[in-house]
């Protein structure tokens, strides 16, 4: 096949192995006219063209609007590959060391009590950085994780959350006193998190990479100052 | 290569040959690739079968089942549960074969179709516990496990010192669930060393 350039060229001879047959001459002579037609240095601007177009007609480069995040009530469950949730109250004390939680100069403790179901196929720890703990935060203080999870029938501290069986579990955090002072209900956060199989170096499975799923909005009411003694927990020992 | 020399017999039964032997060769790359151990295989525990009352021995672990139970209440002399679960309580007696520095009872899992439980931290049992070298542990491990998870009928247990079992000891048994009558409430044993 001759090279491109070579058409260019009123004068530019036959390619030699082209010669012998005229038929196939002609025939690669009218493909190339027919190429030349073709408006090759437009390519580039039609298909900025195109692109901008179909920008413009999926709302332009403008951010797109992030799907909202669903409010969830009290009691409703929330259910995820790892777990299924619901978040029932919030209680606030000046001490509560049932969860394994103590509180500082300055601080209170918050606890949520909350019913958890592992959905998972194995054992789920509720330590630090694990299932619940990683799954739940408080809206005014997002980055706290928090400082203990207990359960709300034996008082097990960081217990283990089997396949299939629901567990109603308070999980705590000491707070600065003054951040809900007078407070009538507390905003939660609901992360979801995605399973990683370790491979090469790494094995077993990891939850990680949390993503805001839900917001919840629950009663709080403060132990120490409401004369109501239905509102303790009660952790049993 | 000679052009003129005239085409032998040989190469005109070449196309015939060649297919044959690549064929040959995928179908022996396939079974290569079937019969290649996994990542999975490369690392897989060394399993011994346990049966009750006869003990059983793995790299660091020795253990014998007196007796398997299922209950739908468990408790201590400190501690109940009467949950709306099941419990397979487990009566055995283990200890450390080689050392028991860091003999730590790590591996107790019961595995239920696709679920795998790990035996309850809620009461005192040997679960976690550690282990020591030629001092048999008497004790008891208990399951919680939804109520409906006993229909499945075979659960298979697995005890090891390490919770991670790649390349170690795996001593297992086999329960039919179905097979064993459910108990209102048992009394987990206390663990007793050198019994």
């Amino acid at each position: 096949v001759a090279e491109p350039q070579d058409e260019n060229r009123a004068d530019a001879p036959l390619p030699r192995d082209a010669a012998p047959s005229a038929t196939r001459v002609g025939r690669f002579d009218r493909l190339r006219k027919v190429g030349d037609r073709v408006p090759t240095r437009w390519f580039a601007a039609i298909g900025t063209g195109i692109f901008l177009a179909a920008t413009a007609g999926f709302g332009g480069l403008a951010d797109a609007s992030a799907d909202p995040i669903p409010q969830i009530e009290p009691n409703e469950k929330h259910t995820n590959s790892q777990l299924r949730l619901s978040v029932e109250r919030a209680v606030i004390f000046d001490e509560f060391p049932e969860t394994g939680v103590t509180a500082g100069p300055g601080e209170r403790v918050l606890a949520v009590v909350v019913e958890v179901e592992n959905v998972w196929t194995e054992t789920l720890p509720t330590t630090p950085g694990d299932s619940v703990s990683d799954a739940i935060r408080l809206d005014a203080l997002p980055n706290d994780a928090p400082d203990g999870v207990a359960r709300y029938d034996d008082g097990t501290t960081s217990p283990r959350l089997q396949p299939g069986i629901p567990v109603t579990v308070v999980v705590a955090w000491a707070v600065p006193a003054e951040t809900y002072a007078g407070a009538g209900e507390v905003e939660l956060r609901i992360f979801d998190e995605t399973a990683w199989t370790g491979q090469l170096v790494t094995a077993g499975t990891t939850w990680g990479d949390a993503r805001l799923a839900a917001t919840v909005v629950v009663p709080l009411r403060d132990a120490d100052t409401d004369t109501d003694t239905d509102t303790d927990p009660g952790v049993d020992e | 290569v000679t052009p003129d020399a005239p085409p032998t017999p040989t190469v005109a039964r070449r196309p015939v040959l060649t297919i044959a032997v690549a064929s040959a060769l995928v179908v022996v790359a396939w079974l290569v690739a079937f019969v290649t151990p996994t990542e999975l295989d490369r690392s897989a525990p060394f399993v011994t079968t346990m049966s009750i009352g006869e003990p059983a021995t793995g790299r660091n672990i020795s253990a014998t089942i007196d007796s398997v139970r299922l209950a739908r209440a468990v408790h201590t002399d400190r501690w109940s549960a009467d949950a709306d679960t099941l419990w397979v309580v487990v009566d055995l007696a283990a200890e450390a074969v080689r050392d028991d520095v860091q003999a730590v009872f790590g591996g107790t899992t019961l595995r239920i179709g696709d679920r795998t439980y790990e035996a309850s931290e809620r009461p005192a049992s040997l679960a976690r516990g550690g282990l020591s070298a030629g001092i048999p542990a008497n004790g008891v491990l208990a399951f919680e496990i939804p109520a409906s998870a006993a229909d499945a009928g075979i659960a298979q247990l697995d005890l090891s010192i390490e919770e991670d079992v790649r390349l170690d000891s795996v001593l297992r048994l086999d329960i039919d669930l179905t097979a064993l009558d459910v108990e209102d409430d048992v009394e987990l044993a206390p663990t007793e060393w050198g019994r």
